[in-house]
Parts: structure tokens; C-alpha cells; sequence
């Protein structure tokens, strides 16, 4: 028997082997080179729809806010919180509280003193304040009023009637016996802005009771204008002999 | 005489081993089922991805339909999450803040009558001086008595004294005291 005789002999003995190995290696490597991609195709895909329906949640949430939100309301008092909290040092509306304070309780500030730095804030060396993103100014003034009305001055100042202060001492002295002299040393506190508000699929931060009682609170103090004087003061006659 | 030869027209039939049997019975249908288990999933895989490929790509639409609403309301998203932040920062520093006027009701009603006290100093420790005058051993006895019934109401503690000068008949000295929590916070 030639040789190649007993290869056609053998191979028509296992052929049936033969042809279920070839058609298991076959499977094997379509399984390898088809399917196991797809499997992953498919896995990516469960990944993403969840991914994308997450954020789809998300921006609902976010749009129904949104949408719900007064504009004008939130602008009103984003213009009243600014004056509590300056986005800078702003020591016009230092100034403009002292000025009301003045008026509203009839003590006498005799002395202010802002020790602004330098006024350039966002270069400036910043003295971190009680919380992140606060930044401090330390101030000292001296009034002069009864001590009925030095009360009444720390009461206020220590409310929302202008700029946020924290007094850190205070020393009086009688200059008689219903005149107090009294010096204050604390601090008056800005809080610069982000120059972003993330990315459009972060969500909205929530202003929990806490924030929605203050917000109140602010949003029916009357508005403080910050008043500059102009050049617009009235300097006097150019010519002496002119009626 | 005629020779008589035998030819065997059956081709012996060889003896297969048991490991073949079983190899011709078992590989076949391992092959079969392996296939056929192949051809399923992978038509099921595709009718999967090409399902979902389009359900992700609606997704996808819209979100961005979504995106672009949202980003015509950017300006109120930035004073809302300004304003929230805001708000934050301010009750941090109210709760930082001290109120000075319970200590002060208390300070008002220091006898005044017969002492003289020149000058008042308090912080946001709690701490609080005096320079006095007592205008005698009497008044400035009263004024310690006063201070130590605060103590034992548990409304001040620490009542330090510094040296008492007698100068014209009069008491001269500094008293400092820490304000409670309860009077002070």
C-alpha cells in the first residue's frame, strides 16, 4: 500500500473528527474575532445608555429648576446679597454703611479706617476668612454716641444692614455720664466669584432652608445705593464781582 | 485437478479503539452545539447593538436638545448658583459672628453708683476688662460681691484682679472676667 493510500484510508477514518475539530476551531475563532467584540460593543453601549440617561435625569432636574426660577426675583437679590457680600473689597459700601448707620441710630463715627491692601483684589494677598472663598479686611472705627445708641449700633451692624461685619473687640470708655467713646476692631469680609459655573450637565446647588430663610431675610432689607460724590459740587463764583 | 484458491472479498473490518468511538460520537455534537450556540448569540448581538444604537443615539439628541434649553437659561443658572454660594459664605460668617449685646445688658448692670468705670474692653473671646475707681473700700467690696454673685450664677468666671492702688482716698485697679457661653456666643 502507497503512501498516499494509507493517507486517504486514514483520513477517511477520522474525517468525522477531523471535521468537528476544524468546525470547534472555527467557532473558536469567530467567537475570538466576532462575538467576544460584540459582547463588548454591547457592554459599552449598556455603559453609555446609562451613562446618558443619568445625565439626561440630570438636566431635567436642572431644566425644571430652571424654569421655575423668577429671574428678576433672583436678580434683586443677587444685587442685595453683593452688598452684604462684595465680590471684591468695595470700600464705597464700607463707607455708605457707616454713613447709614450714622443716620439710623445718631451716634457720631468719629474715625474709620479700612486697611484695604491692595485694592487690586485678585493679585492681592488675600487673608482667608472664616470659610472657603471668604476672604478678610480688617477694619477698625470709633464712634461716639450714648450707650442706648452704641446698643443700638452693634445690634445693626451685626444684622444685615449693609456690609457683613464681625467685631472682634470692642473698648469704651464715659466721656460723661450718657456719652460713651467707644473703638471697634474687626473685620469686613468679600468673597470673590468664580469666573465659570461648570460644566452645563452640573447640577444645581441646592439652597437648603437654611439659605431659603436668609435669602428672605435679605431680599426684604431696602436696597442700599452706594452713593459716590461726583464732581458735580457746587465750587463757588469764578468772578468775585459778578451778582 | 483444478487447484482451489479462496479469495476474501470482505475487507476485515479494523478495530477501533474506545477513545475513537467516543471522539466520533462526542466531537460531532460538541461541534454542532458549539455553532450553533455561536450563530445565536452573535445574530443576538447584533440585534442587540443595532437596537440600541439607535435608542442611545435618541438619547444622545436628546440631551443635546436639552444642553441647548439649559443654555438659554445660563445667565439666572449663574445668579442661582452665584446667589446659593453666596449665601453659604454669608451664613458661615454669620455663625462666626459674636453677639456682643447680652454681654452688654450684663455690663449695664454693674453698679454704677458708687464706682467709676473708666474704660471697658471686651472680645470675641469672651474676654472683658474694666479699669475702675471705687470711691470707697465699701463701694469697691460691693463691686466684687456683684462680680462673684455673676460667678455663682455661672454667668462669668475667672474674675482676675490686678493691684488695687488707694490714691486721694480712692480705689483704683483693673478686674477682668471671661463672659459665659449662655451671656456670650
Amino acid at each position: 500500500m502507497n503512501t498516499s493510500n494509507l493517507f486517504a484510508k486514514n483520513f477517511k477514518k477520522y474525517e468525522i473528527i477531523l471535521a468537528s475539530l476544524l468546525v470547534i476551531i472555527i467557532v473558536i475563532f469567530l467567537s475570538i474575532y466576532l462575538l467576544l467584540p460584540n459582547f463588548d460593543k454591547v457592554q459599552q453601549i449598556f455603559l453609555q445608555q446609562s451613562k446618558v440617561g443619568k445625565k439626561l435625569q440630570e438636566l431635567k432636574k436642572k431644566e425644571t429648576i430652571l424654569v421655575s426660577l423668577d429671574q428678576t426675583e433672583y436678580k434683586d437679590n443677587f444685587t442685595k446679597i453683593k452688598q452684604i457680600l462684595p465680590p471684591d473689597k468695595d470700600y464705597v459700601s464700607l463707607f455708605t454703611m457707616f454713613d447709614n448707620l450714622q443716620s439710623v441710630t445718631g451716634i457720631t463715627i468719629i474715625r474709620t479706617d479700612f486697611q484695604l491692601g491692595t485694592i487690586s483684589t485678585g493679585s492681592a494677598n488675600k487673608t482667608q476668612g472664616p470659610g472657603k472663598n471668604i476672604y478678610n479686611l480688617p477694619i477698625s472705627f470709633a464712634i461716639l454716641g450714648s450707650y442706648r445708641q452704641f446698643q443700638n449700633f452693634i445690634s445693626l451692624l451685626s444684622s444685615f444692614s449693609g456690609r457683613i461685619v464681625s467685631i472682634k473687640s470692642i473698648q469704651w470708655d464715659y466721656k460723661s455720664e450718657d456719652l460713651i467713646n467707644a473703638s471697634f476692631t474687626g473685620y469686613a469680609f468679600y468673597s470673590p466669584l468664580p469666573s465659570s459655573i461648570g460644566a452645563i450637565d452640573t447640577p444645581l446647588p441646592i439652597i437648603d432652608k437654611n439659605g431659603q430663610d436668609l435669602m428672605s431675610k435679605i431680599a426684604n432689607l431696602p436696597e442700599v445705593k452706594n452713593e459716590i460724590i461726583d464732581g458735580s459740587i457746587v465750587t463757588g463764583k469764578n468772578d468775585l464781582f459778578r451778582q | 485437478m483444478i487447484v482451489k484458491h479462496k479469495i476474501n472479498l470482505i475487507i476485515p473490518s479494523e478495530v477501533e479503539s474506545r477513545r475513537v468511538k467516543r471522539l466520533k460520537f462526542y466531537l460531532p455534537l460538541i461541534a454542532t452545539v458549539s455553532l450553533l450556540i455561536f450563530v445565536i448569540l452573535f445574530l443576538l448581538s447584533i440585534i442587540f447593538v443595532n437596537t440600541n444604537i439607535t435608542k442611545f443615539n435618541n438619547l444622545n439628541l436628546e440631551v443635546d436638545n436639552l444642553e441647548k434649553k439649559i443654555s438659554s437659561f445660563q445667565t439666572t443658572e449663574g445668579i442661582y448658583t452665584f446667589i446659593s454660594m453666596m449665601l453659604k459664605n454669608i451664613d458661615q460668617i454669620a455663625r462666626s459672628q459674636k453677639n456682643y449685646l447680652p454681654l452688654l445688658d450684663q455690663i449695664s448692670e454693674l453698679p454704677s453708683s458708687t464706682i467709676k468705670i473708666s474704660t471697658i474692653s471686651v472680645n470675641d473671646q469672651g474676654n472683658v476688662s474694666f479699669s475702675v475707681v471705687a470711691s470707697s473700700s465699701a463701694s469697691l467690696d460691693n463691686f466684687i460681691t456683684f462680680l462673684m454673685e455673676k460667678d455663682n450664677n455661672h454667668l462669668i468666671s475667672n474674675i482676675k484682679a490686678d493691684g488695687i492702688v488707694r490714691q486721694k482716698g480712692k480705689y483704683l485697679f483693673n478686674i477682668s472676667f471671661l463672659a459665659d457661653k449662655s451671656i456670650f456666643q
